[in-house]
């Protein structure tokens, strides 16, 4: 059975840019997990092996959902409540020099699309302070797919904007495509140009890379040891973990 | 964070070099990945940008021939300087020193760092930067001031030292008591206090423009990326990053030409001499440890270390019969390498492709100051009142321009498409980055007082000030589909017999469909609505739009059709 994710308890996904926590709460699982570790997916598992990083065309396996029986009388009034795991936004914001950004104020706004139309809707302005080592976590709702973030000069909100990022999320692709390497050297600050035509600027951003990483600059485009290098620097994989 | 494209609003050119304003940025988004609870560690790093907003390329015009000594035409190309820093206060700078291919490298590396500190000690006026190039030769002995640079300096200043010999005779004496206002006979020789002095005269004269009431800022170390010790604040690149490379075949006709030859061959070389200042974002910080250009005292290892991996290619090798310029492809059938290697030759033949240092290649890639940039210039016009002349004759509408108006436009039309934001010029221009030939862009202007429309409300929830663009006036524009205008003559800016003459003139059809596309722009022909967009324009319509634009363009005959007049008078009228 393949349907398209509108209202498919179970069967083929196809992933557009998006991940499987996306896929999992639009398919009523509470985590993603009873998806991304069905034996129908092992394969795509082993290839991406981050499942918040998946490419276009990947086909995703979604199990049924067994529905829960629960024995309750009926001439009561009961309350059920749905823990759905939230989604995390984790950045780690550096400076030119690649030192971390230190205590800064900063707003954070997501948004998701309407369901109902075209456009966008934002959610409320989440207002925070960086840790020391630059980083911002806040939880984020699974459907989120675009925001923007406002960095201040220091941890006080009335200080002088220094920097602003708009945010696409959930659309990074997978370290072995050229587009997953374009925009992990993209966010690492090293300019890979703005499409994926432009392979000469990817090159350039490779070889700066490597050279930057301790590796041999080649400027070679999809090499597994450079790519995985980015994706752990970008932090999108774990420690010890490996694209293929 | 992804870097970014600028677009000059702003070149001025003159034979001291290009000094060029970049205003207008292209913004990537950041494109991240959530997480769970369970890969709780992983994040998205995201950087800081390096963001150049400015340059100046100072060409070797504004020096003495293989030497760092500043020649008083320098005066023009100061002043030019201090215009463009008087737009972009608080911006640290960088300099950075080319030599031409000719030459070794170390002795190059001190050449062009020693122009660009003599060039830093201007801006900084600090004439005992001057003293130690004086003094001191280091790594480049030809570059030896001596009394010969006291007596160019004194002539450029007006005091007649009689000539550059080098020789303290009576005129350079007197002409030293003219220039530091001494009383006649009183002692002067070449000592460093009279050195000193005569210095900080001859700065301040380069710095100040007595017509144009034009006066350089006062700068201090602090405002450059490295601060008062230099590294990062200046250096010099060798003959690392050329921008001009001649054909293998020509550059060997001129050696084998005696001193004919290489005078040629020097003057070809000419745009490989320079001295380009980068003027970084407000705010920028690096620390110059880390910085990877080395002092020429340090050697040219770094430098090395520090090419592409082609690099060698990249600034050395040379086409049989084409030269090769930063910034400009050669067709592939002139990309003839001898051993033929068609790998490296279609590598070299692309556009930006002659800088060995790969760091410098990515603070220059987008810089007007090294190349011709290609971008997309819209001039936005609106129609003024009608008026009516005493003598009863009614002027057609006079088109204004769209001065100062926020504008953001979206280039292509995906949702990681870059978004560019700015303000027009005071003639109502705006340039766009170009990125390719076929491109859809949403431009949005806030332009609905000026099209007699009613504001819509803010609806947006975004407290943000950006967020008055969602009720912007959208264009929506089909760049590349714009033909060619006329050939470029000779006496255009940029012009290169050696990669110009190759373009073939454009044929009548594309004229005259160029011609409609003006028409079209300029507001003529039938109403957009119901489908008669300029794509479905018939005969009838091109004919009714080219009478309408004779009618209002008198003497023009009304003929209905893309006659020579008109088509002088509408690619006038529309600009270059």
């Amino acid at each position: 059975m393949e349907e398209t994710i509108d209202g498919a308890p179970a069967g083929t996904v196809e992933v557009g840019k998006q991940h499987v926590l996306r896929v999992a709460s639009e398919s009523g699982f509470r985590t993603p997990k009873p998806i991304w570790d069905h034996p129908d997916n092992a394969e795509l598992k082993q290839a991406r092996v981050n499942p918040n990083t998946l490419a276009p065309g990947d086909r995703l396996i979604v199990p049924a959902l067994e529905p829960l029986a629960v024995s309750k009388p009926t001439d009561a009034m009961h309350k059920f409540v749905l823990n759905v795991s939230p989604a995390l936004l984790t950045l780690k914001l550096q400076d030119y020099d690649r030192q971390a950004l230190g205590k800064r104020c900063y707003r954070l706004v997501t948004a998701q699309h309407d369901p109902t139309g075209h456009g966008v809707v934002p959610g409320t302005p989440i207002f925070g302070e960086t840790t020391k080592d630059g980083e911002v976590s806040q939880e984020i709702q699974p459907f989120a797919s675009e925001g923007e973030i406002v960095i201040h000069a220091d941890e006080h909100p009335s200080s002088p904007v220094e920097v602003k990022f708009r945010l696409l999320i959930g659309y990074l692709h997978p370290a072995s495509t050229v587009a997953g390497q374009q925009t992990r050297l993209n966010n690492l600050g090293y300019f890979a140009g703005f499409s994926e035509d432009d392979l000469p600027q990817l090159r350039w951003a490779i070889e700066e890379f490597q050279h930057d990483h301790g590796i041999k600059p080649t400027g070679k485009i999809n090499d597994p040891k450079t790519y995985n290098k980015i994706a752990h620097e970008h932090g999108d994989l774990l420690p010890g973990e490996k694209v293929p | 964070m992804p870097s970014s494209i600028y677009v000059p609003d702003m070149i001025d050119e003159n034979p001291n070099g290009i000094f060029a304003a970049h205003p207008n940025r292209a913004m990537l988004p950041v494109i991240v990945a959530p997480t769970t609870d369970a890969r709780s560690a992983a994040h998205n790093t995201i950087r800081k940008d390096f963001v150049v907003v400015a340059c100046a390329n100072l060409k070797e015009y504004n020096f003495a021939f293989d030497s760092s000594v500043v020649e008083p035409r320098a005066r023009d190309g100061f002043i030019a300087l201090a215009r463009l820093l008087a737009r972009y206060p608080k911006c640290p700078m960088s300099l950075f020193g080319h030599a031409d291919p000719t030459g070794e490298e170390t002795y190059n590396k001190w050449l062009s760092e020693r122009r660009a500190r003599a060039i830093y000690a201007v801006m900084i006026r600090d004439p005992d930067i001057w003293e130690q190039l004086y003094r001191d030769q280091q790594g480049a002995p030809g570059d030896n001031w001596g009394l010969r640079s006291l007596q160019l300096m004194l002539d450029g200043m007006g005091f007649m030292p009689g000539n550059y010999d080098g020789k303290m005779d009576d005129r350079t004496r007197d002409a030293i008591r003219e220039c530091l206002g001494l009383p006649p006979l009183a002692p002067v020789g070449n000592t460093a206090a009279i050195r000193k002095a005569i210095f900080e005269r001859y700065m301040d004269w380069l710095r100040t423009d007595p017509v144009g009431k034009v006066t350089f800022p006062g700068l201090g170390p602090d405002d450059f990326l490295g601060g008062a010790k230099q590294k990062a604040t200046l250096q010099g690149c060798s003959e690392f990053n050329p921008q001009y490379l001649l054909g293998r075949v020509e550059l060997k006709g001129m050696e084998a030409g005696g001193d004919e030859g290489k005078a040629a061959r020097n003057a070809a070389f000419e745009p490989d001499r320079r001295v380009v200042i980068y003027l970084f974002a407000q705010g920028t910080k690096i620390d110059p440890k880390k910085w990877p250009c080395p002092a020429a005292a340090q050697g040219i290892q770094g430098c090395i270390d520090r090419l592409w991996s082609n690099g060698n290619d990249r600034r050395k090798k040379l086409f049989e019969n084409h030269r090769r310029r930063f910034g400009r492809s050669v067709k592939p059938e002139r990309r003839e390498l001898v051993p033929p290697n068609p790998l490296v030759a279609e590598t070299l033949g692309n556009e930006e492709t002659t800088f060995g240092c790969r760091f410098y290649h990515g603070v220059a890639v987008h810089s007007p100051c090294e190349r011709d940039i290609k971008m997309w210039v819209l001039q936005l016009l609106v129609d003024s009142v009608k008026v009516v002349k005493p003598s009863g004759s009614s002027k057609s509408a006079e088109k204004v321009p769209l001065a100062n108006r926020r504008f953001a436009a979206t280039i292509g039309t995906s949702p990681d498409a870059p978004v560019i934001r700015g303000r027009t010029t005071i003639n109502g221009v705006i340039g766009l980055p170009y990125f390719d030939d076929h491109v859809a862009i949403l431009l949005k202007v806030d332009a609905y007082a000026d099209l007699g429309l009613a504001k819509p409300p803010n609806t947006s929830t975004d407290s943000q000030a950006e967020a008055a663009e969602r009720d912007f006036v959208t264009i929506k524009l089909d760049a590349g589909e714009l033909k060619r205008l006329r050939v470029r003559g000779p006496d255009d800016v940029g012009y290169d017999a050696d990669f110009d003459l190759e373009e073939p003139p454009p044929t009548e059809d594309e004229v005259h469909l160029a011609a409609l596309q003006r028409l079209y722009n300029l507001g003529y022909g039938p109403d957009d609505t119901g489908g008669r967009e300029f794509g479905n324009w018939d005969d009838k319509d091109r004919e009714a739009a080219f009478s309408q634009f004779q009618r209002d363009h008198p003497p023009l005959k009304v003929t209905g059709k893309l006659d020579p007049d008109t088509r002088r008078v509408l690619f006038d009228e529309y600009g270059g």
